[in-house]
């Protein structure tokens, strides 16, 4: 037994220290992302175009290269409909449609919170 | 196809490290709390090996939780019997002098043909020879005869036997079985001296070889 209990202490905090590990790297991502959204929409509202789909591309990469780490901790629903937010307002944007565009932006938001949500211990997500 | 495939692997060896950890005890030997994180490690094992949306880590994190809570309450239960008691309830008288408490039958929601199936299990066929049983914590039951009914033993017949040591195996289908060698205390050279004596020269003619301390031997010649 005695090997054992070290071994199931050693389990938990693995669980827990990884846990924290893993929402401390999704935050990071999707704040990034809601940030780099923002910007994209002040550089619409300049008519800065071409900024915003500078910044919006270089967020869809950045998110792109976070989806090997966080398609192992979240289910993969979640994931496709940031990866297809993005894809539609990039083309949003290359066809100059703001009405359309502002809506996806709203959308691709809303998603990303989902996802940096997704593994935030509340009462909610508990429950 | 592949997918499934790699996360079938990965998962089972987990379910193997996973019950490995848990112990050796069989199915019906399980207390309940066991029995069910057994039945719900599997259930949980299942559901990414078939959803490959799902993460692995989905699988994993539940399976590796459960696996180490129930190794730190069999740790508990060992050091509290307060806590022993409470998890795993303690042993219930059922029968007395051949009579069935049915007051303990109904608190243990068993019927009558679940204890008689139970005893004619266990070779008891007339409820009167037993002189005392009970319900135990993992839910089976366990008896003790009337004195006049138990089987004879050597001490019952006033007899002194000497003790016998168990055989160990030291080569086991043509291979050398190192621990036994240590179990039995005996070395290679013995062994190979004792088949040589048996008409074999070599370990891999062997299909059996076991020995005891005494040097008492249980030897089998591999088929042709």
């Amino acid at each position: 037994m005695g090997n054992r209990f070290y071994i199931a202490i050693a389990l938990i905090a693995i669980v827990i220290i990884g846990g924290i590990f893993v929402n401390i790297k999704i935050n990071n991502v999707c704040s990034q992302c809601i940030e780099a959204v923002s910007l994209v929409e002040q550089s619409i509202a300049r008519g800065d175009s071409v900024a915003a789909l500078s910044t919006l591309l270089s967020a869809q990469n950045f998110w792109a290269q976070s989806l090997p780490f966080t398609a192992s901790v979240i289910t993969h629903d979640y994931l496709d409909n940031v990866s297809e937010a993005f894809a539609k307002a990039c083309a949003f944007l290359q066809e100059y449609n703001t009405e359309e565009l502002r809506g996806e932006l709203t959308e691709l938001c809303f998603h990303l919170e989902r996802v940096r949500c997704y593994d935030r211990l509340t009462v909610r997500s508990i429950f | 196809m592949l997918v499934p495939f790699v996360r079938t692997l990965i998962l089972y060896l987990l379910i193997v490290i996973a019950i490995r950890l848990m112990g050796k005890r069989q199915v019906g030997e399980m207390q309940p709390t066991e029995l069910v994180i057994t039945i719900l490690v599997s259930a949980i094992a299942s559901v990414p090996m078939q959803d490959i949306d799902i993460p692995l880590s989905h699988g994993i994190v539940p399976m590796v939780t459960l696996i180490a809570a129930e190794i730190l309450i069999s740790a508990l239960s060992l050091k509290s019997l307060w806590f022993r008691r409470a998890l795993t309830g303690q042993p219930i008288p059922i029968i007395k002098n051949g009579e069935i408490d049915q007051n303990a039958l109904k608190v243990l929601r068993l019927n009558l043909d679940d204890i008689l199936e139970d005893l004619r299990l266990k070779s008891v066929f007339d409820l009167r020879i037993v002189r005392f049983g009970q319900i135990e914590t993992n839910g089976q039951i366990s008896i003790m005869l009337n004195t006049s009914d138990s089987p004879v033993t050597n001490r019952a017949l006033c007899l002194s036997a000497t003790p016998e040591n168990p055989f160990f195996t030291l080569i086991s289908d043509g291979k050398l079985c190192p621990d036994g060698f240590i179990k039995a205390e005996k070395s290679q050279t013995w062994a190979i001296d004792t088949i040589k004596a048996n008409g074999v020269q070599h370990p891999s003619e062997v299909f059996l070889l076991c020995a005891d301390l005494d040097g008492n031997i249980i030897f089998s010649k591999k088929a042709n």
